[in-house]
């Protein structure tokens, strides 16, 4: 008859609670709806809102890492309602830099015209 | 003992009478607050309601979603979110609003659109793209011109309609007194003259090829700076984020709406019915229909009802079938938008949403509904060429012969609040749609409620 050496179990029950472990944190699916505002986010950055709209921008993103946070712990209904917050102040980061963009390129566009 | 305790038992009835008396409608939030002010500021700025009407229209459904919260008194956490949302999408409507205007002025400028001498400094760090274009205006119209004339001595006499003061361009006085004679003004004026015809011929290519395919333009006062930096202090404007983060580590105590203070204010825009309007020659508004006495603009209270022989004089203008469209001149459409009207394909509209209703009825909620009937009333008997079109809708909730009665019932409890108001019936047309014709999904429960809605048209209005 075989005995299971002690190290043997030992090692096995090690696995098992380390399977069990990482079952239990696994970091539950982002939805559609993170990737959405993921978008509008980086839109927002790649239309200048660091420079033109940084208190929305930093918001926007601060507000989507919270959404993750709720997300990690299944609170899923309090992350949608985040990432809505998160997609409208990165639109409105958007909006504001677009706004800047244009009216910069026609400051330029004066300055040139009238040297 | 007996004695006591029936007293006891009405002292309670009473209590209970008079706190449910004391009650509020509505649950109370700053954020919803702050969110009516946005959109009212947007809703009544003349370049959003043209330029960014599908961001205003969002904005619009976003505040109606978080006043239907307030009104069945869902939790604060979620009013506060949905009318957090409402404000920041006001507000983008308004900064949208901002760059297509600067995107045109750009693509303008680019077109070869010659820009003056110098840009005027009137706010330091502001760009104002379309002020510099006021000499070009100005010189186009008669009345500018003789302002132009006047300046040098009397900077008063510039004329009021236009409220056009060209006293503080700097650039333009001295183009004005460097002109020299009167042969090479005239022939100067001729040349800018055609150049604004090109000009407004640009801007109207523009409206109908890229930026307005939403709807037709309607045009702001370029002379006044329309758009302001929204006035949001951090103080002010807790948002629901805060409410919602609650539980995890503090970032910031406020979501911060204000906007980057280095963000330049919108400038003043091209109006092209200022420039058609100085363009032609000065009349002091002969057959304005629109203008009346002061006193007539009062809402007409309930207890005037109209006598049958109708004596209101302004129901002898009641227009025939045939009626020609009324020249809605931009106070009426400026009334109609402070109202939240917006313009629609045929003529301007405004939306009743159900919570003027009392729930599956036609009977209207006095304290909600009475404003609004009472603004749609003084429109009304205040220009009798108007005639609405008032349209009740409903989801696809109970049975269709219920939908169609309830929406039926509807149409006509608001024609009969606005003739109790004193206008007359026959301008009033009802319609119950049932839930043929929604807005909005109806698998949602905001979708629902964005198709339970009475929709009052004026369709003799354009409302571009």
């Amino acid at each position: 008859m075989k005995i299971i050496s002690a190290s043997t179990l030992k090692a096995s029950v090690v696995s098992m609670a380390l399977a069990t472990l990482l079952i239990g944190c696994a970091t539950p699916q982002q939805g559609p709806m993170f990737d959405s505002t993921s978008k509008a986010i980086r839109a927002a950055q790649t239309a200048g809102a660091l420079e033109h709209a940084p208190d929305e921008y930093r918001k926007a993103n601060e507000i989507y890492r919270k959404a993750q946070a709720m997300q990690q712990h299944r609170r899923t209904e309090r992350a949608q309602k985040l990432l809505e917050l998160a997609s409208a102040q990165a639109s409105l980061a958007k909006a504001i830099s677009d706004a800047s963009e244009a009216e910069a390129s026609l400051g330029y566009l004066y300055t040139d015209s009238t040297r | 003992m007996k004695n006591t305790f029936h007293l006891t038992s009405i002292a309670l009835v009473l209590s209970a009478i008079a706190v449910s008396g004391c009650a509020p409608k509505q649950a109370w939030s700053p954020e919803l607050e702050q969110a009516r002010e946005a959109y009212q500021r947007a809703s009544g700025n003349p370049l959003v309601t043209s330029l960014a009407i599908t961001e205003l229209d969002q904005a619009q459904k976003q505040l109606q979603a978080a006043e239907a919260a307030a009104d069945y008194f869902k939790g604060r956490e979620t009013i506060a979110h949905e009318a957090t949302l409402a404000q920041l999408k006001a507000l983008e409507a308004e900064q949208t609003a901002r760059a297509l205007q600067a995107k045109q002025s750009l693509k303008l400028a680019q077109a070869g659109t010659p820009l003056p001498q110098a840009l005027p400094q009137t706010v330091p760090g502001t760009i104002q793209p379309f002020e510099s274009l006021q000499p070009v205006m100005a010189a186009a119209a008669p009345e500018a011109n003789q302002s132009m004339q006047l300046e040098e001595t009397q900077p008063a006499a510039v004329s009021d309609s236009m409220q056009f003061s060209l006293q503080n361009n700097n650039a333009v006085s001295d183009d004005s007194t460097t002109l020299g004679s009167a042969e090479t003004q005239q022939t100067e004026l001729q040349k800018i003259a055609s150049q604004l015809a090109a000009l407004t011929d640009q801007i109207a290519q523009l409206q109908t090829k890229q930026m307005y395919s939403v709807g037709p333009f309607s045009q702001p006062d370029f002379l006044q700076p329309e758009f302001q930096q929204p006035e949001f202090q951090q103080s002010e404007t807790q948002s629901s984020y805060e409410l919602l983060s609650d539980e995890s580590a503090q970032l910031d105590a406020t979501t911060q709406l204000d906007l980057s203070p280095a963000a330049p204010s919108v400038a003043a825009v091209v109006s092209i019915d200022k420039i058609e309007t100085r363009m032609e020659p000065v009349t002091p508004e002969p057959n304005n229909v629109l203008s009346i006495e002061p006193d007539s603009a009062e809402p007409v209270m309930a207890a005037a009802l109209p006598a049958p022989d109708n004596n209101n004089p302004y129901e002898e203008a009641l227009p025939s079938a045939e009626a020609p469209a009324v020249e809605a001149d931009s106070r009426l459409r400026g009334e109609l938008r402070s109202m939240n009207a917006r313009p629609t394909s045929r003529g301007m509209a405004l939306t009743l949403g159900e919570r003027y209703f009392e729930a599956g009825s036609a009977r209207l909620w006095n304290g909600r509904a009475a404003r609004h009937l009472d603004n749609i009333a003084a429109v009304m008997v205040e220009n009798p060429g108007l005639v609405i079109d008032v349209e009740a809708h409903t989801d696809n909730q109970g049975t269709k012969e219920h939908r169609n009665n309830l929406t039926k019932d509807r149409a006509i409890a608001i024609k009969s609040a606005l003739v109790l108001r004193g206008v007359n019936g026959r301008r009033i047309n009802t319609t119950g749609f049932g839930d043929s014709a929604p807005k909005a999904t109806n698998d949602t429960s905001l979708g629902r409620l964005q198709n339970r809605r009475v929709e009052v048209v004026f369709p003799n209005v354009e409302g571009f």
